[in-house]
């Protein structure tokens, strides 16, 4: 073979090689997901398995002239939906004849999205392309983000190959184990989705429409009751966020901060416990944990897509700022 | 359940049944007790055998197997899938939700949608000793947290953008509420509040479990005395 030839095919080799490889990077390939899921319309039925529950849904995303609409429908029969705009969510609960109204506060999609891989996080969670499948007839490509401790859930995404929407999501433990699953059992990416694919079906004539008092003022938290941290973390967690949430009782907001390791995400609650009602122990939330105790009179509480024991060390942790370390009273 | 039925649930949960197939099968599920149960395990047992070996240890699908072989009910599948948890937790006694849905003293409207997601609570009086657990850092001295001292960020203010309502808006009246209400409401709203900050899972916890049927039964969190 002459030298020229050769040459040409030994760059052939390398470019196709190249290519491939930028098309199987796994980060890339997260990002064209998020875009995926924020950007384009698709209407799809999926089937979410967790916590021993099957549930079957229809989607409706749309975005026009830069705000999205979200439709999200029960397919088991009761009817519910959820119809999100960017500045609210209404929820439809035809079986009990009620309509509840609550403000949006982020723009996220209902399915939700995966935080950008920051280069650090390789220090907690492996991330690799697993080659191609094919799920519901579409050829796609498997991303894992695998956790590196028990600390922490990782992902199996299953990506179509043209969009980059996860056909097939696992939420798995560090030892693989599915802890959820979402399946999409037919997907549809249209130009255009009409306004009317986005109002009820069902009439809410009698219905009761209820939302949150928006005329409450919402007074400022003590300072002293957001003076609080947890002292022990696991690797890569850090204070990602603290605010004030009025929750069920708008004149005594309660303090929350947000622990995150840039893919996980905990929030600690806590608040003075006044009545008396003390939470303690673990709850599941979907496929989330929770872990709730009692500090110093105050009710704290650990809500994140983690293992249970994470939340239940961040939450044992949390102590009044300013008290020196060891000093905790349910501490040795 | 039939043969047959069996190898379409199996091909189902892995997307290889054919579109109308799989159609007609997922409008079955939801609606069939036994089919929804299987589901559930083999949903686990696909992932037993399928997946790649480092990925599943032999002790779990040794586990899944044998919940085959037995054809263990539901919860038993629900026990593995959730470590535990949730089984144990459901063992123990403890007021019950009828009506979740329930205004509560002042209880943010979609987090009391919430509730539905809340399974349960294990009932542990008093506080806990927290466990040393090998390769956690402290956030005090450890490098990358350093001192963590929580800022106030004043809340938004909720808005209403809607014009026109169909039907008069009912703020949830106050104080009349069951003592078990609240306080699964309370672990509701620490659920809403924590889906702004989630991402995939935590968000998809909210607004799936609002949308799905609820049935009526569950199980509202233990409570304890405070010291």
């Amino acid at each position: 073979m002459p030298i020229a030839r050769r040459r040409t095919l030994a760059c052939c080799v390398l470019f196709a090689a190249a290519a491939a490889g930028a098309a199987e990077d796994p980060r890339q390939l997260l990002e064209r997901m998020n875009k995926a899921l924020t950007e384009r319309n698709y209407v799809g039925t999926f089937v979410q398995f967790a916590n021993g529950r099957v549930s079957q849904m229809k989607i409706l995303h749309r975005v026009e002239n830069g705000r999205v609409t979200e439709r999200l429908q029960s397919l088991d029969g009761s009817g519910r939906e959820i119809v999100g705009t960017s500045d609210e969510l209404t929820c439809y609960l035809p079986d009990q004849n009620k309509v509840l109204v609550e403000p949006r506060k982020d723009q996220g999609p209902l399915l939700g999205t995966l935080p950008s891989f920051r280069p650090e996080l390789v220090e907690y969670y492996t991330v690799e392309a697993k080659g191609t499948g094919r799920v519901m007839r579409h050829n796609t490509r498997i991303v894992s983000v695998t956790p590196k401790d028990e600390f922490r859930f990782g992902y199996r995404l299953w990506l179509d190959e043209e969009t980059a929407v996860p056909l097939k999501t696992q939420l798995c433990d560090a030892d693989g184990r599915v802890i959820e699953q979402i399946l999409f059992t037919e997907i549809a990416w249209p130009d255009r989705i009409p306004n009317s694919a986005f109002k009820p079906q069902l009439s809410t004539e009698g219905f009761t429409w209820v939302r949150a008092d928006s005329s409450l003022q919402i007074p400022e938290i003590a300072p002293d009751s957001l003076l609080w941290r947890a002292i022990r973390l696991p690797p890569g967690f850090r204070l990602s966020a603290s605010t004030t949430q009025p929750l069920e009782n708008p004149s005594r907001p309660v303090a929350h901060l947000v622990y995150s390791d840039g893919l996980a995400t905990v929030s600690v609650f806590i608040e003075t416990n006044e009545r008396g009602q003390a939470l303690s122990g673990h709850a599941t939330v979907g496929s989330s944990a929770a872990f709730s105790t009692v500090v110093d009179g105050h009710q704290v509480t650990a809500v994140g897509e983690v293992p249970p024991k994470t939340v239940e060390l961040i939450a044992g942790s949390v102590q009044p700022s300013g008290r020196p370390t060891g000093a905790s009273s349910r501490r040795p | 359940m039939t043969e047959p039925l069996k190898e379409q649930l199996s091909a189902f949960i892995d997307g290889e049944l054919p579109r109308a197939e799989g159609e007609l099968f997922v409008r079955q599920v939801p609606r069939d007790a036994e089919l929804r149960a299987a589901a559930n395990r083999y949903y686990l047992i696909g992932q037993a055998i399928r997946a790649e070996p480092s990925s599943v240890r032999r002790g779990f699908s040794d586990r899944v197997a044998a919940a085959v072989v037995r054809e263990t009910p539901a919860t038993g599948v629900a026990a593995t899938v959730s470590a535990g948890v949730t089984a144990i937790a459901r063992q123990l006694p403890g007021p019950r939700l009828v009506h979740w849905w329930k205004p509560v003293a002042g209880v943010a409207v979609a987090a009391s949608v919430a509730l539905a997601a809340i399974l349960v609570v294990q009932n542990q009086q008093g506080a806990r000793e927290v466990p040393s657990i090998p390769g956690v850092q402290s956030a005090q001295s450890g490098p990358a947290t350093g001192p963590v001292v929580a800022q106030v960020t004043p809340h938004a203010q909720p808005r209403s953008t809607t014009n026109e309502p169909a039907n008069p808006y009912v703020v949830p009246p106050k104080g009349n509420s069951p003592q078990a209400a609240l306080t699964a409401a309370r672990l509701a709203s620490y659920v809403f509040a924590h889906s702004e900050y989630s991402s995939l899972p935590g968000r998809r916890n909210v607004v799936s479990d609002a949308a799905s049927q609820d049935d009526g039964s569950v199980p509202a969190p233990a409570e304890g005395q405070a010291p």
